[in-house]
């Protein structure tokens, strides 16, 4: 029964996307799909409240047994302040009104949005720029000549680096100038492997689609 | 002979039907059946041969090394959300890996992206430890809701690997520019590291800073070959079966789109050229 009752409604839900597809736009079912796809995203905001429920019990946990007690203090902090900001100064940038202390003032940020702007989207710019560090020493590492493949990956990355370089599109080798054999690289043999790979991976997708409608793929349901 | 409406701005169309999607139904038909039977071939008891994948045949052996090592594993499925089949099938994978490390009295650390997700990787979890006999081994505390944003997630899982030194990191799933940040962190704190994704653009990233890395289509197959569930092997025959038909058709339609002969002998029948033909299809 345990097993049983979300194999039917995995069925049920996965025959009925599938063969909404092929109806017309405004159709019944495709409608109902939709509609489907709605309950989706209303589970997923209730999901939350779970997420959220989990961080402060694990924090909680780690901070009572003196694991990385200050990380989980700096959590829980942070976490309570922005969302106990949110809950009383309210969320909206435009109105800036809230049920407690009334209208906010007009034309500044609210509390929760300068978090949101003057803490949280530099934080995430500082992480997404440490990617340039992280791609030199990957790349230092993948184009080590250690072999015949390295080698050819060697000098077809110096190909298209020197043909990114705007001056680079005046050298050429023989008639052809360095920009076009980038462009030659980046478009025919670099296209051709990712087709290879995207078209692979859609079948892989419709495969495990299937396996998991009709019942085949149940290992994530656990034992019975 | 099927009439078939041809106009120049609309798609081409089959009875009033857009053509596009009568050949994808079919297509798709023709798939199913391929996995169908193979599936109930291999229900019979008929041998399935998979072809080694190296990034799968060293799960174990990745495992064990934490075990050795006396460390936990740590399991990232990705961070899209749950409606992504590539989740599913980390998930489905973070099934047969958490049975593997419960076998070794092993913790799985799984940091999860989207709050929908941790529930559903909680219980996989769960259900793993019972399976191998091993339910009191499973810690709550280890399947964890880190945030929704990218980049904190990002910052939290690597914090996992410098603070709990995963011996071994397994990046399974959907990742877009955290990818690189994950893994190189993760050699950096000398894990064992294996990737698997179907986003081309970050697999160079995933195979130069990982150990093993499974590429696209591998992903999802990676539940049948570790699971060695015969049904799962029979269906992954089928798939494969059914790519090789695919494979003949893409390249019948681009002899079509360039041969002059076949290109004329389309445009009789259907009143179009192979290449506007293709063009129109959509």
């Amino acid at each position: 029964m345990r097993r049983t009752v979300p194999l039917v409604i995995t069925f049920i839900a996965g025959t009925f996307m599938i063969v909404s597809f092929f109806f017309h736009e405004g159709s019944i079912p495709h409608k109902l799909a939709g509609r489907v796809k709605d309950w989706g995203i209303i589970i997923a905001a209730f999901a939350v409240v779970l997420g959220t429920g989990n961080i402060i019990r694990v924090s909680l946990h780690k901070a009572r047994r003196g694991e990385d007690r200050a990380y989980k203090i700096v959590l829980l902090v942070c976490l309570f302040t922005t969302m106990g900001l949110g809950l009383v100064l309210g969320v909206d940038p435009r109105i800036h009104k809230s049920w407690l202390i009334g209208t906010w003032r007009e034309g500044h940020y609210n509390p929760f949005d300068w978090i949101y702007n003057q803490v949280q989207l530099p934080l995430g710019a500082t992480m997404f720029s440490l990617l340039v560090f992280y791609i030199t020493s990957a790349a230092y590492r993948a184009f080590r000549v250690r072999s015949l493949e390295a080698g050819i990956l060697l000098g077809t990355a110096v190909l298209v680096l020197l043909g990114q370089i705007p001056f680079m599109s005046y050298a050429s080798v023989g008639d052809v100038s360095m920009d076009s054999i980038m462009y030659w690289i980046m478009k025919v043999p670099n296209v051709a492997a990712k087709r290879a790979i995207l078209i692979g991976a859609a079948m892989g997708i419709v495969s495990m689609s299937l396996k998991i409608i009709l019942g085949i793929e149940r290992s994530y349901l656990g034992g019975d | 002979m099927p009439s078939i409406a041809v106009d120049s701005l609309s798609p081409v169309t089959i009875w009033g039907y857009p053509l596009a999607k009568a050949v994808m139904g079919v297509l798709m038909a023709t798939f199913f059946a391929f996995i169908l039977y193979y599936t109930l071939k291999a229900r019979k008891g008929r041998e399935v041969y998979v072809r080694p994948i190296a990034g799968l045949a060293a799960m174990n052996e990745a495992v064990g090394r934490a075990t050795e090592m006396g460390r936990p594993i740590l399991y990232v499925p990705g961070i899209a959300d749950v409606s992504d089949i590539q989740t599913i099938a980390a998930i489905v994978i973070l099934g047969e890996v958490a049975k593997i490390a419960a076998s070794y009295d092993t913790r799985t650390i799984v940091p999860t992206r989207d709050p929908l997700v941790y529930p559903i990787a909680e219980e996989t979890v769960k259900n793993a430890y019972t399976d191998a006999g091993r339910p009191d081994a499973f810690r709550r505390d280890d399947v964890r809701f880190l945030s929704d944003d990218q980049f904190a997630f990002t910052a939290g899982t690597t914090g996992i690997m410098l603070r709990e030194k995963p011996a071994t990191n397994l990046f399974m799933g959907a990742f877009w520019a955290e990818s690189l940040i994950l893994a190189e962190t993760g050699f950096l704190a000398g894990a064992i590291q294996i990737a698997g994704t179907a986003n081309v653009s970050q697999l160079p990233f995933f195979v130069a800073a990982c150990d093993y890395t499974l590429i696209g289509e591998e992903l999802y197959a990676a539940s049948a070959y570790l699971s060695k569930d015969p049904q799962l092997l029979g269906s992954l025959k089928g798939s494969d079966l059914a790519k090789v038909l695919f494979g003949v058709l893409i390249l019948l339609g681009v002899a079509c789109a360039n041969l002059p002969y076949l290109n004329r002998l389309l445009d009789r029948v259907f009143g179009l050229p192979a290449y506007e033909l293709l063009f129109r299809f959509n």
